[in-house]
């Protein structure tokens, strides 16, 4: 008996190939599984703040004193016309202002009924970076006359 | 054994590998944070939508007039501004008293007007009308309800809001369907009895669905008792304000023989009654103990009347049937109005400084009393004189319609579309009130959702 056990030194049995060969399966399942989910929770997350920065930006400018409003939803023509100023002078700052990070952008347009205004953009958008939107309607104070007013913000 | 130290299994392995598995679920699951920016958004955005539309023009001014229909001028908002959106919406405005409330009733024979169904409609009709209240019209609509169908929650319950059933013959018939119309009731149904209450007092449903505990001792109502009435004590009570907000109208109609003019009476209370007589160009002249005092009115135009600055509201040709030509005149309402209590029995209906009108207490007097059962409302009213005939008073017809609006439903869908079961969704309330005519709180709640 001890003879035979003897012999099979060095040997590998039959059960222990096949639960090494399924386990390297399974690693190697979940490895690849892990490969391309993990790109995408880096792009969700990337997309998650660049969301959050357009919700924030939209959010102060539909509604704050210091960015488009009178009053929450309220908006006024010169305002909109400082903040188009300001934007061609120094891009940088208005960053600044809105809390939007260094290596991201945003671009600011408002539509009525019938036209398209680009209030701010910097560089154009790279192709294929994430992109965070907002959008916020709003009334639109001009000459005793008023008009409702989209706003789209779009942070790359 | 000795040799198999330190090997592992296949089960082992298998639950390892199982275990892998699904905890990759697990633990990358809350990574998608998707959803929760939608949700944000959207609701941002439904907020901005209402607020914008509320700066245009008060949204309550939409909401009640209707015109421009608030869903259009939200639908100018979203689809026009900038090109299309995809974004869906819902719109509901929660609280308010509906625009048409569908009453139900059922006669044979001798509970009819005439033993003729159809008159009992008209008779019906011409009774409740339509209600101007709060710059709209409450339109009350009777239709007839055929009890063998009726199960109280089928196809038949769901033709009408309320129930109305007048005199004897037609409480006796809801009391033969009596389980049906408890079901209706606790599903949120209405129901309105009118009747002399010696003639129905034994049947069933006047415990199990209008909630009469006892039934007076002859001649004494102070032994009335009722389960859940409301409580008339209350701030706001419902009914003062529905029987105060829609009772000024006078209808006048051609007097025998004379096709030049309309006539009928204003009943300001006491011996404050006014004659209003309408001539072929719609005007309206108002005379007080033969004393001309609005000659040739308008919409608009104002006149004293009892010490109060009485206003035309609106003067306009309505009627069904044989009375095709009448002319009804609303007033605004002139007087503070309040209802009091009667200790803890009774509610009363009593204007100020004004016992003409104690509509709902005395001997000799009719008494309203509301219940709520399961989510519908009961409203019981008893009159010896239940005819609703020309001499019939209008302060019991106000009773009446107030009554119907008090059972009816409340809250009105402006704009319902479907959306997918799993969408994300966000709700946006705007609150607002309204008070021309009575006071009208509201909210207005807008679901929005993306398509894709």
């Amino acid at each position: 008996m001890v003879q035979i056990l003897r012999n099979k030194k060095g040997q590998f049995s039959i059960e222990y190939l096949l639960a090494f060969i399924l386990f390297s399966v399974v690693i190697l399942y979940v490895s690849f599984q892990a490969a391309n989910v993990i790109p995408g929770i880096f792009a969700e997350r990337e997309r998650s703040r660049k969301e959050s920065m357009a919700h924030r930006t939209g959010d102060f400018l539909a509604k704050n004193e210091n960015g488009l409003a009178e009053e929450p939803y309220l908006w006024t023509r010169t305002k909109i016309e400082d903040l188009k100023e300001t934007c061609e002078q120094d891009y940088g700052e208005v960053k600044d202002t809105m809390g939007i990070v260094e290596t991201s952008g945003v671009e600011i347009v408002i539509y009525n009924q019938t036209t398209r205004e680009k209030i701010c953009d910097g560089p154009p958008i790279p192709s294929g970076v994430s992109l965070g939107n907002s959008v916020r309607f709003g009334y639109v104070k001009e000459n005793g006359h008023g008009e409702v007013h989209r706003l789209e913000v779009t942070v790359w | 054994m000795v040799g198999n130290r330190g090997f592992i299994y296949i089960v082992e392995v298998v639950l390892v590998s199982v275990v892998l598995i699904v905890s990759m679920g697990f633990l990358l699951g809350p990574l998608d944070l998707e959803e929760d920016w939608e949700y944000v958004e959207l609701e941002k955005i439904g907020e901005s939508i209402l607020s914008s539309a509320n700066r245009e023009q008060k949204v309550e001014e939409s909401v009640f007039r209707k015109t421009p229909h608030l869903t259009d001028r939200i639908d100018d908002i979203i689809y026009s501004t900038g090109g299309r959106m995809n974004l869906r919406y819902s719109l509901k405005a929660e609280n308010l008293y509906p625009w048409k409330i569908n009453v139900g009733f059922n006669c044979t024979d001798g509970g009819c007007t005439n033993g003729d169904p159809v008159e009992e409609r008209i008779t019906i009709q011409q009774t409740l009308d339509k209600v101007w209240m709060n710059n709209r019209y409450i339109d009350l609509e009777v239709l007839r309800i055929d009890l063998e169908e009726f199960e109280g929650d089928g196809q038949e319950a769901g033709k009408m809001d309320v129930f109305i059933a007048r005199g004897e013959e037609q409480v006796t018939g809801v009391d033969e369907n009596s389980g049906a119309f408890k079901t209706f009731v606790e599903n949120g149904g209405g129901i309105v009895q009118f009747s002399d209450f010696d003639t129905v007092e034994n049947l069933g449903i006047q415990e199990s669905i209008f909630g009469i505990q006892h039934a007076p001792e002859e001649n004494d109502l102070s032994s009335f008792e009722f389960i859940n009435r409301e409580d008339p004590k209350k701030p706001n009570y419902e009914p003062s304000k529905l029987f105060y907000g829609v009772g000024s109208s006078v209808v006048t109609e051609y007097p025998t023989g004379d096709l030049t003019k309309r006539v009928g009476e204003l009943d300001l209370g006491g011996f404050s009654r006014y004659d209003v007589t309408v001539d072929k160009d719609k005007k309206v002249n108002i005379t007080h103990e033969g004393d001309i005092i609005c000659e040739l009115c308008e919409e608009g135009d104002s006149f004293e009347a009892a010490g109060e600055e009485i206003s035309i509201r609106k003067i306009e040709k309505r009627g069904y049937g044989v009375n095709r030509d009448n002319v009804i005149v609303h007033f605004d309402n002139p007087r503070d109005h309040t209802f009091t209590s009667f200790g803890d029995l009774k509610s009363t209906a009593k204007s100020t400084e004004d016992e003409s009108l104690n509509v709902l207490e005395g001997d000799d007097n009719y008494i309203m009393v509301l219940n709520r059962v399961g989510n519908g409302k009961a409203v019981w009213l008893t009159e010896t004189e239940t005819g609703m005939n020309d001499e019939m008073r209008n302060d019991i017809k106000s009773l009446l319609r107030a009554g119907v609006i008090w059972a009816g439903p409340r809250g009105e869908w402006l704009k319902r579309e479907d959306r997918h079961p799993r969408s994300s969704f966000s709700r946006t309330s705007h609150f607002g009130s309204f008070n021309k005519d009575m006071y009208e709180p509201y909210k207005i709640v807008m679901e929005t959702w993306y398509t894709y």
